[in-house]
This record gives structure tokens, C-alpha cells and sequence, in this order.
């Protein structure tokens, strides 16, 4: 499967270093260099992991890293609103077949899913692991004692 | 009506003043607390400090009642999360969106914005309005089929003066919509209105038929001018 992940997002950054372990191509596109510069370079040196340093939601951007080409496109990068505008030029202007979105913000997430992308809300995760951890009904989920 | 502007930059501030100035109650919304606090200090209390794209700010700025919902950022992200917001969870009527990458304003009218308006593609018919003395201004996008609203100065001497719309062959898709004269009200023509050198003619047209209007009633193609 070919795989690319816009941006610098901790999430994903780990999903580039699940997908390539378990075989899968990798493009990160990630706009600062320093950034670039700072990823986990077990994941660089990998030789299905390649890195393009570019403003990821540029359509030139996204031509030339033959978006069309790719099975999945996940967007993890500075903010919801970014990650919106990528995941939905991705699946809408280059018809890619799987796009997550990580968002944050679930009015927005709801907006995404209704044009066929997957969103990642990592808070939601959290608070749920936090209701757990701490044996009360903080996330609304009434059903978890 | 209450007009909701996402922006306190030049753009938001110069439709804020309008749209005060036509006797509407405005919120202008922005993350810079120098630039809110300058528009409270300049239009009034007319600003709120807030981020866009959180559903809270929004609902805090009263979207519920909110008639006109307009984003004029610098940022395309910040633009279309906004706009979507208020269109999809806020359900208002009309969200217009400034559009900085005009390579993104299709994907702004797929994505549920009702109207957009192309910083670049303003700028760019505007400086051939005026710098090369060129007759066609676009006005706006119309829809997502990319229709648009033109205005075409017709010269003097242009081939189409002196005859009738019905005996111009308008390329297909064509709407002529209002006769701006000189002298006299504008008015809305008919098949049988004579063109006269000096109007303005403000229509509706598929872009790729621009080319073929601009040579139909001025002789000259606009692809040859602007490119």
C-alpha cells in the first residue's frame, strides 16, 4: 500500500512508523525543515520511508507527490482547520480512494464525515482512556462503569 | 440583518465599514487581539476576540441569529473550516468566502460554501480593467459549475455597437443581465435592445465561454490581453 501522511502531527508520525514497519510505502510531506529534521531517524532510515519537504496542502504540492497515486492520505498536521482543507482537497480534487483527518474538534470532524472522510479525534481517545483509568463516567459514555 | 465577518485585516475591516454603512448590526471575529482591540477603537464595539473555527466562538457570537456569515481571512484553512461551520452546523443562509488560493475555489463550492470571491482572480481583472485598459471585469463566481458574473465595457468603436443581442451569435449558457449607460437608469435589455458604444453590460457566463463573449461584443479576446 502506498501511504502518505501530511505533516508533523505526533499521530501521525506513529502511524508512519506502524505502516512502514509492517511493509507499507511512506511519504511524510512536511513544510519546515527543522521539523523534518527532528523526526525519529530509525523511521528516515528506512528505506520504504521517503520524507518530501513541502507545504502539504498546496495543490502543486500535491501533484507532485502523484497524490493520485496513493491508496491512503492522512492529515495530521498543525491544526483542524488545515487538516480539513488537505483531507478534503485529497479525497474531493484527487478522488483518493481512504483519507483520515486528525481533528480535534468534533462539530468539525462531523462536517468532514460527510464527505466520506475518516476523522481521528486523539482527545476523545484520551478522555476515554482517563474515564477508565480513573473508574468514573467522565467521557458521557454512559454504558463503561 | 446581522452579518457575521470572520477577519479583522484590511478585507474584513473595509466590509465591516460597508456593511455598517448599509445599516447593518455586524461581528467581526479574529485571533489577533491587536487587531480587535484597533477595530474597537476605530467601528466601535463591532469586534470579538475569538478563534472561527471552534463551534463555541461562533455560537458565543450569536451564529444562531446570524443572517450573512463572511470570511475574509488570510488563510484558505481557517476560511473554508469557518464558513463550513457556519453553513453545516449553524445552518445560516448565505457564507460567502474570500478564497487567497484560486486554485482552491472549486473545491470552496463543493465543500458547501454558498458564494466565493477569488482574492487573486479580483485582483488580477481588476489590473486588466485598469492597467491595460481592457473592457472585462469579473465580478464574482456564480456557482460550481464555475459560471461568472462579468462586467464588459463596450468601446467605442467595438463590432458589436449598433446591433441587436438577437442578431450577436452569444456563445451558449449566456445571460445579459443589466445595461449600465452612462446617461440614463440601468435597465435590464431584451433581444431587441441596440448595443451602444460606452455601456456597460453585466452578465452571466460559463468561463470558458469569456474568451468567446469578449470577442463577440468587443472584437477582442481576453485570453490575448491578460495572458
Amino acid at each position: 500500500m502506498k501511504v502518505i501522511i501530511a505533516g508533523h502531527d505526533r499521530l501521525g508520525i506513529v502511524m508512519a512508523d506502524l505502516l512502514s514497519e509492517a511493509g507499507h510505502d511512506v511519504l511524510i510531506v512536511e513544510e519546515e525543515g527543522w521539523r523534518i529534521r527532528s523526526f525519529p531517524s530509525h523511521l528516515v532510515a528506512r528505506s520504504n520511508v521517503n520524507v518530501f519537504e513541502a507545504r502539504p496542502t498546496l495543490d502543486d504540492t500535491m501533484i507532485s507527490i502523484d497524490i493520485r497515486g496513493t491508496d491512503l492520505f492522512v492529515a495530521a498536521l498543525r491544526t483542524p482547520a488545515e487538516n480539513g482543507l488537505a483531507a478534503l482537497k485529497a479525497k474531493m480534487s484527487y478522488d483518493v480512494g481512504q483519507v483520515i483527518a486528525v481533528v480535534t474538534n468534533d462539530a468539525l470532524g462531523k462536517i468532514y464525515q460527510r464527505f466520506g472522510i475518516r476523522t481521528v479525534n486523539p482527545y476523545t481517545l484520551a478522555l476515554s482512556n482517563l474515564s477508565d483509568a480513573l473508574n468514573m463516567d467522565i467521557d458521557g459514555d454512559s454504558t463503561s462503569e | 440583518m446581522y452579518v457575521i465577518i470572520v477577519g479583522c485585516g484590511a478585507l474584513g475591516t473595509r466590509t465591516a465599514y460597508s456593511q455598517i454603512h448599509a445599516g447593518h448590526e455586524v461581528l467581526m471575529l479574529d485571533i489577533n487581539e491587536s487587531r480587535v482591540s484597533m477595530i474597537q477603537k476605530t467601528l466601535g464595539n463591532v469586534a470579538m476576540l475569538g478563534d472561527a473555527t471552534e463551534e463555541f466562538t461562533l455560537y458565543n457570537a450569536g451564529i444562531d441569529r446570524c443572517d450573512a456569515f463572511i470570511a475574509t481571512t488570510g488563510d484558505d484553512a481557517v476560511n473554508l473550516a469557518s464558513s463550513q461551520l457556519a453553513k453545516f452546523t449553524f445552518e445560516v443562509g448565505n457564507v460567502v468566502s474570500i478564497v487567497n488560493d484560486s486554485t482552491d475555489s472549486n473545491l470552496f463550492l463543493a465543500a458547501g460554501v454558498d458564494s466565493i470571491v477569488s482574492r487573486t482572480d479580483v485582483i488580477l481583472a481588476n489590473l486588466a480593467g485598469t492597467l491595460l485598459d481592457h473592457p472585462m471585469a469579473e465580478l464574482m463566481t456564480l456557482n460550481e459549475r464555475n459560471e461568472k458574473l462579468i462586467s464588459m465595457k463596450i468601446p467605442p468603436n467595438a463590432r458589436s455597437v449598433g446591433n441587436r443581442f438577437r442578431d450577436l451569435a452569444l456563445p451558449y449558457g449566456i445571460i445579459i443581465a443589466l445595461i449600465v449607460s452612462s446617461v440614463g437608469s440601468p435597465f435590464v435589455p431584451t433581444e431587441d435592445t441596440v448595443i451602444l458604444g460606452g455601456e456597460e453590460v453585466i452578465a452571466s457566463c460559463p468561463a470558458e465561454a469569456l474568451d468567446e463573449l469578449a470577442y463577440v461584443l468587443t472584437g477582442q479576446r481576453f485570453s490575448s490581453i491578460v495572458a
